[in-house]
């Protein structure tokens, strides 16, 4: 059985990577388009002939000896068009072969019990990710003027991360703080009166989809940032989603993963009971006891485009939502337009406050 | 402290609008909540309790004008 797989276009033979905008397959080359199924269905039928090696004595070669580093755990796999020998993490699922440019799926990173429950498939495309990160720097009001010009894209890449998805029911029991702050005035005399209440809340919440990251490389934070992602447009994993793009399996654990959802349920339920506590001038949370019913967790792969760009010598890193476009990062700051802006509002103050004061004084 | 007050409110103001400008510098940020997530014809509310605890009044002198 093929352990790696790329698609081809049954017309000319060219790579055929998944197109988002179209929702299917389009052949870069010959303009050819088909969809997904239609071509899992043609690979499993499609018996490809092999021609025969020539071959060349050049005697044995002894393969060096060494220690296994177990802190790296490598894989190699071998591409199927051009046959190039592709080294990667044990988790690789998808990736691009640097000689031929074909994209390839490692298939059983993603079979039996490692296969995602479903995949957001890519709706922005490469152009329309660079597009929306220009519009995200013209929104970055002290981007310095030579980041358009002298900045250097070192690399980007669309990537399907591996996310692990969280539902649940939220069973809470919440005591809240609450004041209620009166100010009345004599002639002689400025009151406040606080009165203070416990305000006590029960009840149930249902989440569904929450996302937290299942792998290392990608930074949670990052992650977490792009989001929603619009669930309505998952679908049954399918590789051929996969065909153009990166992909890795997993290596962070839904176990791992869980107490940062617990974490955001928990900030979440409070808040949604705490809405329910009105009439008071504050309310704060004192006790909070939150429970998880019916909890169920999927598998799932959503796309991002990752963005590299070097500024002077800073790396700087983007992450593009691969489906709503959103863009999220750090820019760097020009410090001379940043206290530019400061003197312009301190400006703009001091001639209001000053005017104020100056009819107050005078009236 | 007229002149304190003139010189140090928009100067506070200033600060506070420069770093809100800043926060749009930076937009990689962790989301604290799942409020995306919530589905909201599931909230149900079982118990719902207010209790008076006690109430503190205070009293501060306002200052005479010096005539």
């Amino acid at each position: 059985m093929d352990t790696v797989q790329n698609f081809k276009c049954p017309c000319c033979n060219a790579a055929l990577p998944y197109n988002g905008e179209t929702g299917g397959m389009k052949c870069e080359y010959c303009g050819s388009e088909f969809s997904a199924e239609t071509l899992e269905k043609l690979m499993g039928e499609d018996a490809s002939a092999s021609s025969a090696d020539s071959k060349y004595d050049w005697g044995s070669y002894t393969e060096r000896s060494y220690e296994a580093d177990e802190s790296v755990n490598l894989a190699d796999y071998s591409c199927p068009s051009c046959g190039a020998e592709i080294t990667g993490d044990a988790t690789l699922g998808a990736t691009i072969c640097p000689y031929c440019g074909n994209g390839t799926i490692i298939k059983k990173t993603f079979e039996g019990a490692a296969k995602p429950d479903y995949v957001i498939p890519f709706k922005v495309t490469k152009d329309k990710a660079m597009q929306r990160f220009e519009e995200a720097c013209k929104k970055a009001p002290f981007l310095p003027d030579a980041f358009k010009d002298k900045r250097k894209i070192e690399e980007m890449a669309g990537v399907y991360v591996p996310f692990w998805m969280f539902d649940c029911t939220a069973d809470a029991d919440i005591a809240y703080k609450a004041t209620r702050v009166k100010h009345w005035s004599t002639a002689d005399y400025d009151y406040t009166k606080t009165d203070y209440y416990r305000a006590f809340r029960s009840g149930t919440i249902g989440f569904e989809n929450i996302p937290s990251d299942g792998s290392q490389k990608a930074d949670d934070t990052y992650m977490e940032a792009i989001e929603p992602y619009d669930y309505s447009e998952a679908v049954d994993f399918n590789a051929a989603y996969l065909s153009g793009y990166l992909a890795d399996r997993y290596d962070v654990t839904a176990k791992e993963c869980e107490p940062r959802a617990n974490e955001r349920v928990k900030q979440s339920t409070e808040a949604a009971f705490a809405s329910t506590v009105t009439g008071y001038t504050d309310v704060s949370t004192e006790t909070s006891s939150v429970r998880f019913l019916d909890g169920k967790i999927r598998y799932s792969l959503m796309p991002v485009w990752m963005l590299n760009v070097k500024y002077g010598d800073i790396m700087y890193k983007y992450a593009i939502n691969g489906q709503t476009g959103k863009t999220v990062g750090e820019f760097p700051v020009d410090k001379k337009k940043k206290w530019l802006y400061f003197a312009k509002i301190y400006a703009i103050g001091l001639a209001v406050v000053g005017g104020a004061m100056w009819l107050m004084m005078n009236m | 402290m007229e002149i304190a007050i003139v010189i140090i409110v928009p100067a506070i103001i200033a600060f506070i609008m420069m770093f809100a400008k800043l926060s749009q510098m930076k937009t990689a940020v962790k989301q604290d909540r799942a409020d995306n997530y919530m589905k909201r014809e599931t909230f149900s509310v079982t118990k719902s309790k207010d209790v008076f605890l006690y109430s503190n009044t205070t009293k501060t002198p306002r200052p005479k004008s010096k005539s």
